[in-house]
């Protein structure tokens, strides 16, 4: 039987045959790896994108995909799955990159009891856009494969409407009977709020915690805690904005108008004693915030340029599709 | 996934992480016979760790009444009955199995937790679960709410169990400082850790989330919840006693709040230096060493949940084995018989309990005379008035107690009005 194998000539074709074949792709703008994930477009904002109204006209500029979630089932603790879908929209200011997630939710859960659990979302964006697609799975151990990961919680929400931040047991069961509370506020009996943990710190600004991880079990809080946002609970769903300045300090994710990257989605259901990976989460999706034009008003995408990026595509991939052949058919050289 | 050591069941088992042993581990023995459920430990522990707000429910230290009660309500027989349901009838122990190192209550045939959890495949590293918030009500069920039946939470149901008629006993609980901590292994985010210098198990309240999933896979229940800095909490084996940090302790370690305050005087704590197995290095006057190893009179709670909890137990004499047997493992036996008569030294080193707050590293006996001879159970018994001197980290002298209290008659002629 012939042995299959190439010889040192076919050898040295073949990998420049793929060199052409994906330079040629890579010019023509197309990334045969990421043209598997939906796309999420971020559209220029043509006015104020409103921080409070999460029902503002503004949205209707964005175009919302239908993300579709599943059960966390990668490591422990594994669940989720509840919630099967979640909407998402996309904004730019130029300066900030804002981000709507809508999803159906028949309860409002925003107490941390000791087995009750709040209703929580989150997006995930590589740290280094661009450069590296890391596992969606809280990104890999490699320090430029990790991952930045803004979470939004209902409980953190609720602390900022209500300007408390704790339950005592007594509050949560009132008939319970305790006689006194010796200092009462001393930091030091706050143990993990003396150590400036951010799910315990007292006067929250924002509902969103920034973190970022690289691999499970590292999850971390970020340097800076400069994500903002809102979220909104109407008639069975949930509507949550989540917003950041697009230029970022070192190690954080830098974007700009015309740059591309990825986002991942999860949804927890507190009432479904969802936390942690025990939530419904997506693949990574491709990003895009689309350039600014002229007019400020958004990405022009007519049916000329695609017929110009098909054209492209196709010149391309004809000509690395024959480097290739040349490289495998060749009679081997003897 | 790791295969790891566990000398409690003497076998390998399967737990989230691979073997890596403190050099020292916290450890206590605990004399359920001499307890009275004063609850001077829950108090002692409660004052110095857990008296503010979110912290109401949590008894680090707990004394409970068995068989009924528990804290939280059911904690064993609810765990025991989940561990059943994943392996009917397979919680057994090959007793003959033996080995004084390796094996010394024979060999665990059943499944632990971090098995039963992976054979449900359940998304969890250890079998368990999250106890509901009235679990978490009146610490010493059937003691101190021992009938009535409102449905309200504060005398809680069930309430149509027999009262202890025959038999009970009180069963002092604090965190095992387990060596393969479930706590540890079920915390995604792992803000858990073992220390190293002395096998104490921490939650960093910096790192910790409060996802709860160590309350939920704990089998001694022992994480719990706070809910005013949402995160969770847990015995800390009052570590700056242990490291001889605490301003009372002349920089040598020193016993916790819990032990240090027991009135009836059933505790004695200290460390036990491990092999790099985890097995306990051999340290033949050291009086924990001597206790779980050589006499073999204190056992690990539950052994089969595979932990490998480090507060072992003198098992309570009058107790239905069968239900001992369950609780400490196939030792219980063994233990009670050394324990209804003991040797010479077990009863010199039974005096060291409470007699110090200093932490005992090795003891001497300085031999002293026959007190008397009695017969128990048609056997001869000696008692001898031998004296126990124990000495510290340091090697310094803690404690000299003898096995007689010392007696004093005073001459009744010279103090008519007895004062
Ligand atoms: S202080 Fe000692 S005797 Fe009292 S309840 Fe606690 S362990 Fe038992
Ligand atoms: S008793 Fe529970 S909390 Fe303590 S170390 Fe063991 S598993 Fe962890
Ligand atoms: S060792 Fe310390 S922290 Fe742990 S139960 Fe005892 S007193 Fe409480």
């Amino acid at each position: 039987m012939k042995r299959l194998g190439l010889t040192r000539g076919r050898r040295a074709a073949l990998p420049l045959g793929l060199l052409v074949a994906a330079v040629l792709l890579a010019v023509a703008g197309v990334n045969p790896v990421r043209s598997q994930n939906p796309l999420l477009v971020a559209p220029a904002a043509s006015g104020k994108v409103s921080t409070t109204n999460l029902y503002s006209s503004v949205w209707d500029q964005a175009p919302s995909v239908d993300v579709t979630l599943s059960m966390q089932n990668v490591t422990n603790p594994m669940g989720g799955g509840e919630v099967a879908t979640v909407r998402a929209r996309a904004l730019h200011d130029g300066k900030r990159l804002y981000i709507l997630l809508e999803w159906g939710d028949s309860t409002r859960d925003l107490t941390l009891g000791l087995t009750q659990y709040g209703d929580a979302a989150a997006v995930e964006f590589p740290r280094t856009p661009g450069k590296t697609v890391p596992s969606f799975c809280m990104g890999d151990v490699a320090p430029d494969r990790g991952v930045n990961i803004w979470q939004w919680r209902a409980v953190w929400q609720e602390d900022i409407a209500t300007k408390q931040a704790s339950a005592s047991i007594q509050a949560l069961h009132p008939d319970m009977q305790v006689d006194l509370y010796p200092f009462r506020n001393d930091p030091v009996y706050m143990t993990a709020r003396d150590v400036n943990n951010l799910v315990s710190i007292p006067a929250r600004t924002t509902p969103i915690d920034n973190l970022v991880a690289n691999q499970f079990g590292t999850l971390t809080d970020a340097p800076q805690q400069d994500v903002h946002g809102l979220g909104e609970w109407r008639d069975g769903r949930w509507r949550v904005l989540l917003y950041r300045d697009m230029t970022q300090p070192a190690g954080m994710p830098s974007l700009s108008p015309g740059t591309t990257t990825n986002v991942a989605l999860a949804v927890w259901d507190g009432a479904r004693g969802n936390r942690d990976g025990m939530k419904s989460v997506s693949s990574f999706l491709d990003l895009q915030i689309a350039a600014r034009t002229a007019g400020g008003g958004g990405l022009h995408w007519g049916a000329g340029q695609t017929l110009a990026l098909l054209i492209g595509m196709f010149g391309a991939a004809t000509v690395g599709l024959f480097v290739l052949i040349y490289a495998v058919v060749r009679p081997p050289e003897r | 996934m790791a295969d790891v050591f566990n000398w409690q069941l003497g076998r390998k088992m399967r737990y989230r992480f691979p073997e890596a042993h403190p050099e020292w581990q916290f450890a206590a023995v605990f004399n359920i016979n001499r307890c009275i459920a004063c609850q001077t430990c829950s108090m002692a522990c409660k004052s110095t760790w857990t008296f503010s707000e979110g912290q109401e429910y949590m008894w680090w230290n707990n004394v409970e009444t068995k068989p009924y009660g528990g804290y939280p309500h059911q904690w064993d027989v609810h765990l025991l009955q989940m561990l059943e349901q994943v392996n009917p009838g397979g919680q057994t122990w090959d007793a003959a199995n033996k080995d004084a190192k390796t094996a010394p209550y024979g060999t665990y045939q059943g499944m632990t937790i971090f098995e039963a959890a992976a054979k449900q495949n359940a998304g969890q590293e250890a079998l368990g679960y999250l106890p509901k918030d009235e679990d978490w009500t009146a610490p010493n069920l059937y003691e101190d709410t021992a009938r009535n039946g409102t449905g309200d939470l504060r005398r809680p149901k069930p309430v149509s169990l027999p009262e202890h008629e025959t038999w009970f006993f009180y069963l002092q609980r604090i965190c095992n400082h387990c060596t393969y901590p479930a706590c540890l292994a079920a915390c995604p985010r792992n803000a858990i850790y073992k220390r190293h210098e002395d096998g104490i198990v921490l939650i960093d309240q910096s790192r910790c989330r409060g996802y709860r999933k160590c309350a939920e896979e704990c089998p001694y229940k022992k994480p719990m919840f706070r809910t005013t800095t949402r995160v969770s909490e847990k015995c800390i084996a009052c570590y700056p006693r242990i490291e001889g940090a605490d301003p009372l302790s002349d920089g040598v370690p020193m016993e916790t709040r819990c032990m240090s305050a027991c009135v009836g005087k059933i505790r004695l704590q200290g460390l036990a230096r491990l092999n790099s197995d985890g097995t306990w290095a051999e340290d033949r006057s050291n009086p924990l060493y001597f206790l779980v190893h050589v006499e073999r009179v204190a056992l690990p709670l539950y052994p089969q949940f595979g932990t490998g909890p480090n507060v072992y137990y003198i098992p309570p004499r009058w107790v239905p084995r069968p239900y001992l047997r369950q609780m400490f493992g196939p030792g219980v036996d063994d233990a009670i018989a050394r324990y209804e008569l003991p040797s010479r030294e077990l009863t010199a080193v039974l005096q060291l309990f409470r007699a110090t707050r200093t932490v005992i590293f090795r003891y001497e006996i300085q031999e002293g005379p026959k007190v008397r001879d009695v017969t128990v159970g048609g056997k001869t018994w000696s008692l001898y008035n031998d004296t126990v001197v124990g000495f510290d980290k340091r090697g310094r002298e803690a404690v000299r107690i003898t096995v007689m209290e010392p007696f004093y008659e005073r001459p009744s002629d010279r103090y008519i009005n007895s004062v």
